[in-house]
Protein backbone atom coordinates (compact mmCIF):
# COMPACT_ATOMS: atom_id res chain seq x y z
CA UNK A 1 0.00 0.00 0.00
CA UNK A 2 1.53 3.31 -1.09
CA UNK A 3 1.56 6.45 0.95
CA UNK A 4 -0.93 8.96 -0.38
CA UNK A 5 0.80 12.24 -1.03
CA UNK A 6 -1.06 15.25 0.34
CA UNK A 7 -2.19 17.57 -2.45
CA UNK A 8 -0.22 20.44 -0.99
CA UNK A 9 3.09 19.09 -2.25
CA UNK A 10 2.28 18.52 -5.91
CA UNK A 11 3.16 20.57 -8.96
CA UNK A 12 0.58 23.11 -10.10
CA UNK A 13 -0.41 20.93 -13.04
CA UNK A 14 -0.98 17.95 -10.77
CA UNK A 15 -3.02 20.06 -8.39
CA UNK A 16 -5.07 21.44 -11.27
CA UNK A 17 -5.75 17.90 -12.49
CA UNK A 18 -6.92 16.94 -9.01
CA UNK A 19 -9.04 20.07 -8.80
CA UNK A 20 -10.66 19.13 -12.12
CA UNK A 21 -11.97 16.01 -10.40
CA UNK A 22 -13.60 18.20 -7.74
CA UNK A 23 -10.77 18.14 -5.20
CA UNK A 24 -11.24 21.47 -3.44
CA UNK A 25 -8.25 20.90 -1.17
CA UNK A 26 -5.96 20.73 -4.18
CA UNK A 27 -7.51 23.88 -5.60
CA UNK A 28 -7.16 25.55 -2.23
CA UNK A 29 -3.43 24.98 -2.43
CA UNK A 30 -3.37 26.67 -5.84
CA UNK A 31 -5.21 29.61 -4.31
CA UNK A 32 -2.62 29.73 -1.54
CA UNK A 33 0.25 29.70 -4.06
CA UNK A 34 -1.12 32.25 -6.50
CA UNK A 35 -3.46 34.42 -4.45
CA UNK A 36 -0.94 37.16 -3.81
CA UNK A 37 0.22 37.28 -7.42
CA UNK A 38 -3.35 37.71 -8.65
CA UNK A 39 -4.15 40.36 -6.06
CA UNK A 40 -0.94 42.19 -6.88
CA UNK A 41 -1.64 42.14 -10.60
CA UNK A 42 -5.12 43.58 -10.13
CA UNK A 43 -3.75 46.43 -8.04
CA UNK A 44 -1.13 47.11 -10.65
CA UNK A 45 -3.88 47.24 -13.25
CA UNK A 46 -5.33 50.09 -11.22
CA UNK A 47 -7.90 48.40 -8.98
CA UNK A 48 -8.32 49.72 -5.46
CA UNK A 49 -7.46 47.14 -2.78
CA UNK A 50 -11.06 46.14 -2.01
CA UNK A 51 -11.98 45.76 -5.67
CA UNK A 52 -8.76 43.87 -6.35
CA UNK A 53 -9.54 41.38 -3.60
CA UNK A 54 -13.16 40.94 -4.73
CA UNK A 55 -12.15 40.37 -8.32
CA UNK A 56 -9.34 38.03 -7.26
CA UNK A 57 -11.82 35.94 -5.28
CA UNK A 58 -14.20 35.85 -8.22
CA UNK A 59 -11.34 34.87 -10.50
CA UNK A 60 -10.44 31.90 -8.34
CA UNK A 61 -14.08 30.80 -8.20
CA UNK A 62 -14.37 31.08 -11.98
CA UNK A 63 -11.05 29.28 -12.26
CA UNK A 64 -12.43 26.36 -10.26
CA UNK A 65 -15.48 26.22 -12.52
CA UNK A 66 -13.32 26.22 -15.62
CA UNK A 67 -10.35 24.25 -14.32
CA UNK A 68 -11.05 21.47 -16.82
CA UNK A 69 -10.15 23.96 -19.57
CA UNK A 70 -6.65 24.34 -18.13
CA UNK A 71 -4.59 21.59 -19.72
CA UNK A 72 -1.22 22.44 -18.28
CA UNK A 73 0.15 23.92 -21.51
CA UNK A 74 1.24 27.08 -19.69
CA UNK A 75 1.77 28.00 -16.07
CA UNK A 76 -1.31 27.91 -13.89
CA UNK A 77 -0.32 31.31 -12.52
CA UNK A 78 -0.49 32.83 -16.00
CA UNK A 79 -3.82 31.18 -16.70
CA UNK A 80 -5.48 32.42 -13.54
CA UNK A 81 -3.99 35.89 -13.97
CA UNK A 82 -5.51 36.10 -17.44
CA UNK A 83 -8.85 35.09 -16.00
CA UNK A 84 -8.55 37.74 -13.28
CA UNK A 85 -7.57 40.44 -15.77
CA UNK A 86 -10.54 39.57 -17.98
CA UNK A 87 -12.91 39.80 -15.01
CA UNK A 88 -11.42 43.10 -13.93
CA UNK A 89 -11.76 44.62 -17.39
CA UNK A 90 -15.36 43.44 -17.58
CA UNK A 91 -16.06 45.09 -14.25
CA UNK A 92 -14.35 48.30 -15.25
CA UNK A 93 -16.32 48.44 -18.49
CA UNK A 94 -19.55 47.71 -16.66
CA UNK A 95 -18.84 50.52 -14.23
CA UNK A 96 -17.91 52.76 -17.19
CA UNK A 97 -14.64 53.71 -15.55
CA UNK A 98 -12.38 52.77 -18.42
CA UNK A 99 -10.85 56.05 -19.45
CA UNK A 100 -8.04 56.24 -21.92
CA UNK A 101 -6.52 59.61 -21.34
CA UNK A 102 -2.89 60.42 -21.73
CA UNK A 103 -2.75 62.23 -18.42
CA UNK A 104 -1.36 60.55 -15.37
CA UNK A 105 -3.96 60.11 -12.64
CA UNK A 106 -4.36 63.18 -10.46
CA UNK A 107 -4.66 61.16 -7.30
CA UNK A 108 -1.98 58.62 -6.54
CA UNK A 109 -2.98 55.22 -7.85
CA UNK A 110 -3.46 52.49 -5.26
CA UNK A 111 -0.33 50.56 -4.62
CA UNK A 112 0.66 47.70 -2.44
CA UNK A 113 0.97 49.57 0.81
CA UNK A 114 2.80 46.86 2.65
CA UNK A 115 5.40 46.38 -0.02
CA UNK A 116 8.92 45.83 1.14
CA UNK A 117 11.58 48.17 -0.13
CA UNK A 118 13.32 47.09 -3.28
CA UNK A 119 12.42 46.27 -6.86
CA UNK A 120 8.73 45.69 -6.24
CA UNK A 121 8.26 49.01 -4.53
CA UNK A 122 10.09 50.66 -7.36
CA UNK A 123 7.77 49.08 -9.92
CA UNK A 124 4.64 50.06 -8.04
CA UNK A 125 5.94 53.55 -7.54
CA UNK A 126 6.94 53.79 -11.18
CA UNK A 127 3.52 52.61 -12.33
CA UNK A 128 1.98 55.58 -10.54
CA UNK A 129 3.48 57.91 -13.08
CA UNK A 130 1.71 56.27 -16.01
CA UNK A 131 -1.63 57.28 -17.43
CA UNK A 132 -4.55 54.89 -16.90
CA UNK A 133 -4.27 53.55 -20.43
CA UNK A 134 -0.51 53.10 -20.27
CA UNK A 135 -0.69 51.42 -16.91
CA UNK A 136 -3.45 49.09 -18.03
CA UNK A 137 -1.75 48.12 -21.27
CA UNK A 138 1.69 47.63 -19.71
CA UNK A 139 0.31 45.62 -16.80
CA UNK A 140 -1.82 43.46 -19.08
CA UNK A 141 1.04 42.71 -21.44
CA UNK A 142 3.78 42.25 -18.84
CA UNK A 143 1.83 41.22 -15.75
CA UNK A 144 -0.86 39.03 -17.29
CA UNK A 145 1.15 37.95 -20.36
CA UNK A 146 -1.46 39.19 -22.78
CA UNK A 147 -0.46 39.81 -26.36
CA UNK A 148 -1.10 43.25 -27.85
CA UNK A 149 -3.90 41.71 -29.90
CA UNK A 150 -5.54 40.18 -26.84
CA UNK A 151 -5.34 43.49 -24.98
CA UNK A 152 -6.75 45.37 -27.96
CA UNK A 153 -9.66 42.98 -28.24
CA UNK A 154 -10.44 43.04 -24.54
CA UNK A 155 -10.16 46.82 -24.31
CA UNK A 156 -12.02 47.29 -27.58
CA UNK A 157 -9.38 49.64 -28.97
CA UNK A 158 -7.13 49.39 -32.06
CA UNK A 159 -3.99 47.34 -31.65
CA UNK A 160 -1.94 50.37 -32.64
CA UNK A 161 -3.31 52.25 -29.64
CA UNK A 162 -2.28 49.41 -27.36
CA UNK A 163 1.21 49.41 -28.84
CA UNK A 164 1.60 53.14 -28.41
CA UNK A 165 0.34 52.98 -24.81
CA UNK A 166 2.81 50.18 -24.09
CA UNK A 167 5.66 52.04 -25.74
CA UNK A 168 5.02 55.28 -23.89
CA UNK A 169 4.50 53.37 -20.66
CA UNK A 170 7.77 51.48 -21.10
CA UNK A 171 9.64 54.69 -21.81
CA UNK A 172 8.38 56.19 -18.57
CA UNK A 173 9.09 53.02 -16.60
CA UNK A 174 12.57 52.75 -18.08
CA UNK A 175 13.35 56.26 -16.94
CA UNK A 176 11.95 55.67 -13.47
CA UNK A 177 13.42 52.22 -12.95
CA UNK A 178 16.84 52.99 -14.36
CA UNK A 179 19.60 52.51 -11.81
CA UNK A 180 21.00 55.81 -10.59
CA UNK A 181 24.01 56.91 -12.53
CA UNK A 182 27.19 57.98 -10.77
CA UNK A 183 26.39 61.59 -11.53
CA UNK A 184 22.88 61.46 -10.13
CA UNK A 185 24.08 59.52 -7.09
CA UNK A 186 26.68 62.20 -6.47
CA UNK A 187 23.99 64.88 -6.86
CA UNK A 188 21.81 63.10 -4.33
CA UNK A 189 24.79 62.71 -2.01
CA UNK A 190 25.52 66.41 -2.13
CA UNK A 191 21.86 67.40 -1.99
CA UNK B 1 19.71 44.60 -26.66
CA UNK B 2 19.01 47.24 -24.03
CA UNK B 3 15.29 46.97 -24.81
CA UNK B 4 15.41 43.21 -24.45
CA UNK B 5 17.21 43.51 -21.11
CA UNK B 6 14.64 45.99 -19.90
CA UNK B 7 11.80 43.74 -21.10
CA UNK B 8 13.27 40.86 -19.13
CA UNK B 9 13.74 43.06 -16.07
CA UNK B 10 10.17 44.29 -16.26
CA UNK B 11 8.77 40.78 -16.72
CA UNK B 12 10.77 39.68 -13.69
CA UNK B 13 9.45 42.58 -11.62
CA UNK B 14 5.87 41.81 -12.60
CA UNK B 15 6.39 38.10 -11.91
CA UNK B 16 7.50 38.67 -8.33
CA UNK B 17 4.42 38.09 -6.21
CA UNK B 18 3.97 40.84 -3.65
CA UNK B 19 3.66 39.88 -0.03
CA UNK B 20 0.32 40.48 1.68
CA UNK B 21 0.00 40.16 5.46
CA UNK B 22 -3.59 38.97 5.04
CA UNK B 23 -2.75 36.26 2.50
CA UNK B 24 -4.08 33.51 4.77
CA UNK B 25 -7.32 35.39 5.37
CA UNK B 26 -7.77 35.82 1.63
CA UNK B 27 -7.15 32.12 1.11
CA UNK B 28 -9.73 31.27 3.79
CA UNK B 29 -12.31 33.58 2.19
CA UNK B 30 -11.90 31.90 -1.19
CA UNK B 31 -12.12 28.43 0.33
CA UNK B 32 -15.23 29.45 2.25
CA UNK B 33 -16.90 30.66 -0.94
CA UNK B 34 -15.87 27.48 -2.74
CA UNK B 35 -17.42 25.36 0.00
CA UNK B 36 -20.63 27.37 0.07
CA UNK B 37 -21.00 27.19 -3.70
CA UNK B 38 -20.40 23.46 -3.70
CA UNK B 39 -22.94 22.84 -0.93
CA UNK B 40 -25.58 24.96 -2.63
CA UNK B 41 -25.04 23.20 -5.92
CA UNK B 42 -25.42 19.74 -4.41
CA UNK B 43 -28.47 20.90 -2.55
CA UNK B 44 -30.01 22.25 -5.73
CA UNK B 45 -29.26 19.02 -7.57
CA UNK B 46 -30.82 16.98 -4.77
CA UNK B 47 -33.90 19.18 -4.64
CA UNK B 48 -34.25 19.13 -8.43
CA UNK B 49 -33.95 15.34 -8.38
CA UNK B 50 -36.64 15.08 -5.72
CA UNK B 51 -39.02 17.34 -7.61
CA UNK B 52 -38.29 15.52 -10.88
CA UNK B 53 -38.98 12.17 -9.23
CA UNK B 54 -42.31 13.36 -7.88
CA UNK B 55 -43.28 14.81 -11.25
CA UNK B 56 -42.28 11.55 -12.93
CA UNK B 57 -44.48 9.52 -10.62
CA UNK B 58 -47.36 11.92 -11.19
CA UNK B 59 -46.89 11.76 -14.94
CA UNK B 60 -46.73 7.97 -14.93
CA UNK B 61 -49.99 7.70 -13.08
CA UNK B 62 -51.72 10.40 -15.11
CA UNK B 63 -50.60 9.05 -18.50
CA UNK B 64 -51.70 5.57 -17.61
CA UNK B 65 -55.21 6.75 -16.70
CA UNK B 66 -55.40 8.98 -19.79
CA UNK B 67 -54.39 6.08 -22.03
CA UNK B 68 -56.96 3.86 -20.50
CA UNK B 69 -59.66 6.48 -21.00
CA UNK B 70 -58.69 6.99 -24.64
CA UNK B 71 -58.69 3.28 -25.34
CA UNK B 72 -62.11 2.93 -23.78
CA UNK B 73 -63.41 5.71 -26.01
CA UNK B 74 -61.81 4.31 -29.18
CA UNK B 75 -63.40 0.99 -28.75
CA UNK B 76 -66.69 2.68 -29.46
CA UNK B 77 -68.45 1.66 -26.35
CA UNK B 78 -71.96 2.88 -26.69
CA UNK B 79 -73.10 2.09 -23.26
CA UNK B 80 -71.80 4.36 -20.58
CA UNK B 81 -72.26 1.69 -18.00
CA UNK B 82 -70.30 -0.76 -20.02
CA UNK B 83 -67.56 1.80 -20.48
CA UNK B 84 -67.40 2.61 -16.84
CA UNK B 85 -67.29 -1.08 -16.01
CA UNK B 86 -64.50 -1.61 -18.50
CA UNK B 87 -62.58 1.39 -17.23
CA UNK B 88 -62.92 0.19 -13.71
CA UNK B 89 -61.67 -3.18 -14.85
CA UNK B 90 -58.69 -1.54 -16.43
CA UNK B 91 -58.01 0.57 -13.38
CA UNK B 92 -58.10 -2.56 -11.31
CA UNK B 93 -55.85 -4.23 -13.83
CA UNK B 94 -53.46 -1.26 -13.67
CA UNK B 95 -53.18 -1.54 -9.94
CA UNK B 96 -52.92 -5.31 -10.01
CA UNK B 97 -50.44 -5.58 -12.87
CA UNK B 98 -46.97 -6.31 -11.50
CA UNK B 99 -45.28 -4.15 -14.13
CA UNK B 100 -47.35 -1.10 -13.25
CA UNK B 101 -46.74 -1.53 -9.60
CA UNK B 102 -43.04 -1.94 -10.25
CA UNK B 103 -42.95 1.24 -12.28
CA UNK B 104 -44.83 3.10 -9.61
CA UNK B 105 -42.55 1.88 -6.89
CA UNK B 106 -39.47 2.56 -8.95
CA UNK B 107 -40.50 6.18 -9.45
CA UNK B 108 -41.36 6.53 -5.79
CA UNK B 109 -38.04 5.02 -4.77
CA UNK B 110 -36.13 7.40 -7.02
CA UNK B 111 -37.97 10.34 -5.55
CA UNK B 112 -37.34 9.08 -2.04
CA UNK B 113 -33.60 8.63 -2.73
CA UNK B 114 -33.31 12.11 -4.21
CA UNK B 115 -35.17 13.66 -1.29
CA UNK B 116 -33.07 11.72 1.19
CA UNK B 117 -29.93 13.00 -0.53
CA UNK B 118 -31.17 16.56 -0.34
CA UNK B 119 -32.10 16.22 3.34
CA UNK B 120 -28.72 14.64 4.11
CA UNK B 121 -26.95 17.54 2.48
CA UNK B 122 -29.08 19.99 4.41
CA UNK B 123 -28.22 18.31 7.70
CA UNK B 124 -24.51 18.16 6.84
CA UNK B 125 -24.21 21.72 5.69
CA UNK B 126 -26.39 23.65 8.11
Amino acid sequence: MGIERPPTTGHDVELAALAATGDRRAYGELVRRHGSAVRGLLRRLGADPATADDVAQDAFLVGFEQIADYRGEGAFGGWIKKTAARLYLRKVKRDARLIFSDAAPEEPSPTISDAAPGDRLDLDEALKGLSHGERLCVSLCYGADWSHAEAAEALNIPIGTVKSHVKRGLDKLRARLAPPTDASARREGHG
Amino acid sequence: MVDRDFDAQLSRLFAEPPGFPDAEAFHARVEGRLDRGWALRRLAIGAAGGVAGLIAVGQLIASRFAGDLRRASDQGVSSVDLGVDKLMDQVNQFVATPASVETLWLGAALAAIALAFAVTRLVEEF
